[in-house]
């Protein structure tokens, strides 16, 4: 039952896609998108209660269980959310594949599959950029820095294949850089937020499946000068692009600096070396992907409404477009620690974990973090106020309503009552060093 | 027994502010609103029940000579040996405050009801006013550091967006964005010491000394910990209070509706400020570099706002600067050691400024009310000032007191504007890079509107 759910999970995206791209309007092609995005949600729940334990595709230790929901929910959400304008039916089938080979991602071990749903993953976006005049020069700059990125983890995973498994490290750790965009990788990442389109962004970037690599591949064959290094790498990205982005004027810039920071939150967080910082990352992995998922979103579905977003030109729209606003705002908050959302608790983790091994990037962190909320409240103040004119915009839709919804209520809820979502992933942060121990010797080096 | 039931009405305080949050919160997801009349009488009881709870607390803690109880409700979350205790301390300071606190909010409640009657924004603004409430009674009743920035940041986000109630004009928007940027950049402060505290201690919990009647922090073994420690604090404290030279968010703070600016500038908020540091007192004692810079960065604020609220042409400007003076003069206090006299310089002090600030629209009706009691025209004040200083320099301390000492255009042209400036010229060359891979022509995409000036940076 359980291989046969894991299966279908990423089935029904691929199926979906299919169908999506032969209807005749964006409208209907989004329908058949939703509808197949349900359906694998419902799969991938069912999965996560039952337990993932088959033969077929054996259970990642050392990663949170559940893993395809959280891909589900943010497919679902780069769908539903998806605004018509400036897409085509095939544009949704594209996002649809690039959502199927995430959920086949997270189910997968072996390190060559890795690598090649690693690459897989990148191709639908790269078709979808060059499919449209206007994307066409972002095709070739997403070009540019994905195809060493895949070369890497290619040449990586066929090392860690055959037992190189020091060597395999760096490649790996560089291809998995590129892809989360750490610096000095990351020029290609606000250009790819700011023109590609909003769905397509979060399908490919807000699973963060450079994490999942990291997990897979890279714990525990780091040698301690590249955990070092990564670590610190992760804390100027941090700061960099927390800092980039309290500048911007263009809010979709705003929002690619945004989530930049917080892939760099998640690569510190691996490797402070203590289990406290391995779980806030895992949770930090978590909270961004949702929060970015459906601020991003937000913006999008805003931009569709209203046009070009300029941070330096007030919306002053509020009154008429309160819940959009708020949404916005809480989703925000919730990616920079606001207390009673789960991001609260993953930044205490986090801080907590890096106290004992790194407390001047603990330190760093904190400055990083504290930067990020001026830019998602200066956001706000621009694009929902300080003007009297509206542009009769209107407020959010019952889908927009509907997803948008169970992404707050699920950062709330699990922010005022986390015990569940800790238990779940801190068996996760600390399965990695028991499940390596517990194996034979000769598999010991190759979980 | 009797102790026992006494503290658990002290959570009171807590509880029933969170239920209020929590009611209006969902009325405002739902097609069902609340009407007025039920949101201002669900705060109004909330904090008046939570007052009541205080006040049992407060009379069996002297009935009984209890100096400190404290009450523990387990871990929030724990992960192996690392958990976040949720403690309260109940103290002579932190129910004093927690009093204070509840009662004020009650009023405020009360006020507004009928002050924003029909407005626009009555239903947020009781929503705000609520969180404002309960991160008050958490800051103040919390027995760790991690618990006070709980309701800290709570405080932060609920000031900001009152400060930008009139989000239809761009004034007030701004204004409230320059408080939320001060609050962030001295937020570090606190966040940092926490790290810090854990990193040398092990723990941001508050104890009792031996001979003390409050709980505190307990300060790090190295000298030079706990002087980092106490200046992080005293920043952190320096952005909430409005201290010189983060102090120029204030007055702009009065563009929200006046019971707000009763509430935060006059009563709560601004007095969060000495309230971290007389929980840090340990600290405080053990390190002078940070004790005197708390009374120096008082003094020079007590100075300038004297100077620089007498050159204000309206009530809630010159009472924003008198609150700003009686801070600084608070914070002088703590520096020198004193620990009983800040406590009452709050209370006396947050209960007067609300007060003037309640009353401030109706300005000049009680003017009128005290010239007709007067029969004659009221005296100025300060005339004294004017015979002392030299005419000649008149002027120029006029045209200094006028441009607030120059803090504000320092920070907002060399400090915030060189960052921005920096930034966007790295933005550019980001941009060119990306420009030159795609092989697209040298047009940037971002928005081609010019920027109005002084718009929102």
């Amino acid at each position: 039952m359980t291989p046969l759910a894991d299966l279908l999970s990423f089935a029904l995206p691929a199926l979906g896609a299919v169908f999506a791209w032969r209807k005749p309007s964006v409208a209907q092609a989004r329908t058949v998108a939703i509808v197949s995005m349900l359906a694998s949600l419902a799969v991938a729940v069912l999965s996560a209660v039952v337990g993932s334990a088959g033969p077929l595709l054996p259970a990642a230790a050392g990663v949170p269980a559940g893993l395809s929901v959280f891909v589900a929910v943010i497919g679902l959400a780069a769908v539903a959310l998806s605004p018509t304008r400036g897409l085509q039916p095939a544009s949704l089938g594209r996002i649809l594949l690039v959502n199927a080979v995430s959920m086949a991602f997270v189910l997968v071990r072996d390190p060559r599959l890795l690598a090649a749903l690693f690459c897989a993953s990148a191709l639908p976006v790269w078709l979808e950029l060059r499919s449209q005049p206007e994307t066409r020069a972002t095709s070739r700059v997403f070009a540019w820095y994905m195809l060493p990125s895949c070369a890497l983890m290619v040449a990586g995973a066929g090392m860690q294949s055959a037992q190189m498994l020091t060597a395999a490290a760096l490649p790996l750790a560089a291809g998995i850089a590129i892809r989360e965009a750490t610096l000095p990788f990351h020029s290609w990442f606000p250009h790819f937020v700011q023109r590609a389109p909003m769905g397509l962004v979060i399908a490919f970037v807000a699973p963060q499946l450079g994490v999942y690599a990291h997990l897979r591949m890279l714990s525990d064959t780091l040698p301690p000068e590249l955990t070092h290094a990564i670590a610190a790498v992760g804390v100027v990205t941090v700061l960099f692009a927390a800092a980039m982005g309290t500048a911007q004027r263009s809010a979709r810039r705003a929002i690619g600096y945004l989530m930049m920071s917080q892939t760099g939150l998640v690569a510190f967080g691996l490797e402070t070396g203590s289990g406290l910082g391995r779980l806030g990352a895992l949770t930090a992995w978590l909270v961004c992907g949702l929060s970015m998922a459906g601020l991003a979103m937000t913006v999008a579905a805003l931009e569709a409404r209203r046009g070009q977003l300029d941070l330096d030109r007030p919306g002053g729209s509020f009154r008429h477009i309160p819940r959009l606003a708020t949404a916005y705002l809480l989703l925000g908050l919730a990616s920079v620690g606001l207390p009673g959302t789960f991001g609260f608790v993953s930044e205490e983790l986090l801080v907590q974990g890096s106290v004992e091994r790194f407390p001047v990037l603990g330190l760093a962190l904190v400055v990083g973090t504290a930067l990020n909320s001026i830019t998602i409240v200066r956001g706000f103040f621009a694009l929902f106020t300080g003007a009297r004119t509206h542009g009769g915009e209107r407020d959010l839709t019952l889908r927009e309503h509907a997803v948008l919804g169970v992404l707050v209520a699920t950062l709330l809820v699990t922010g005022l009552w986390p015990r569940t979502m800790l238990d779940h992933t801190s068996h996760a942060a600390h399965s990695t060093e028991a499940a390596v121990e517990a194996l034979p010797a000769g598999e010991a080096t190759s979980t | 027994m009797i102790e026992h039931w006494a503290c658990i009405a002290a959570l009171a305080a807590l509880a029933l502010p969170a239920a209020a949050l929590a009611a209006l919160g969902l009325s405002a997801a739902s097609p069902w609103r609340a009407g007025e009349r039920a949101q201002s009488r669900i705060v109004g009881l909330a904090f008046t029940g939570g007052a009541l709870g205080l006040v049992v607390t407060a009379a069996d803690m002297l009935r009984s000579g209890d100096r400190v109880r404290t009450l523990s409700l387990g871990d929030w979350f724990s992960v192996g040996h690392h958990g976040f205790p949720v403690a309260f301390a109940l103290d002579g300071l932190s129910v004093s405050m927690a009093l204070l606190g509840a009662v004020l909010t009650g009023l405020v409640a009360a006020f507004s009801a009928r002050y924003l009657h029909r407005e626009r924004g009555f239903g947020r603004f009781f929503l705000l006013l609520t969180v404002l409430g309960l991160g008050v009674q958490l800051a103040v009743l919390g027995s760790s550091l991690e618990l006070l920035l709980f309701g800290w940041e709570l405080v932060g986000l609920s000031s900001a967006l009152l400060i930008a109630y009139f989000d239809e004009r761009i004034e007030p928007v701004r204004n409230a964005l320059r408080a939320y940027m001060t609050y962030r950049a001295c937020d570090i402060g606190l966040l940092a010491a926490v790290v810090w505290l854990h990193h040398t201690t092990g723990t941001a919990a508050f104890a009792q000394a031996p001979q003390e009647s409050w709980v505190g922090l307990a300060p790090p073994a190295s000298a030079t910990d706990v002087a980092l420690v106490g200046l992080l604090l005293c920043w952190a404290a320096m952005g909430k209070s409005a201290q010189v030279p983060l102090g120029g968010w204030l007055p702009r703070a009065m563009e929200g509706p006046t019971p707000s600016s009763a509430i935060f500038y006059g009563a709560l908020s601004i007095h969060l400020g000495p309230y971290l540091l007389l929980r840090a007192a340990p600290i405080l004692d053990a390190a002078p570099v940070a004790a005197a810079a708390v009374a120096v960065v008082g003094g020079l604020t007590a100075l300038h706002a004297t100077f620089v609220g007498r050159v204000q042409t309206d009530i809630k400007s010159a009472l924003a600067y008198a609150s700003m003076t009686q801070v600084g003069i608070i914070l002088v206090e703590i520096g020198l050691g004193l620990r009983l006299l800040p406590l009452l310089h709050i209370i006396g002090h947050a209960s007067v400024r609300t007060l003037q600030l309640l009353r401030a629209p109706s300005l000049l009706h009680d003017h009128h009310h005290l010239e007709q009691a007067m029969g004659s025209e009221l005296p100025r004040s300060g005339g004294h000032l004017e015979r002392l200083v030299p005419s000649g320099l008149q002027p120029w301390l006029y045209r200094l007191a006028l441009e607030r000492g120059y803090f504000d255009a320092l920070l907002s042209e060399y400090v915030v504007g060189s960052a921005v400036r920096f930034l966007r010229q790295v933005d550019r060359l980001e941009q060119r890079w990306t420009s030159l891979l795609g092989q697209e022509s040298q047009e940037s995409h971002e928005p081609s509107v010019p920027a109005p000036k002084g718009a929102n940076r």
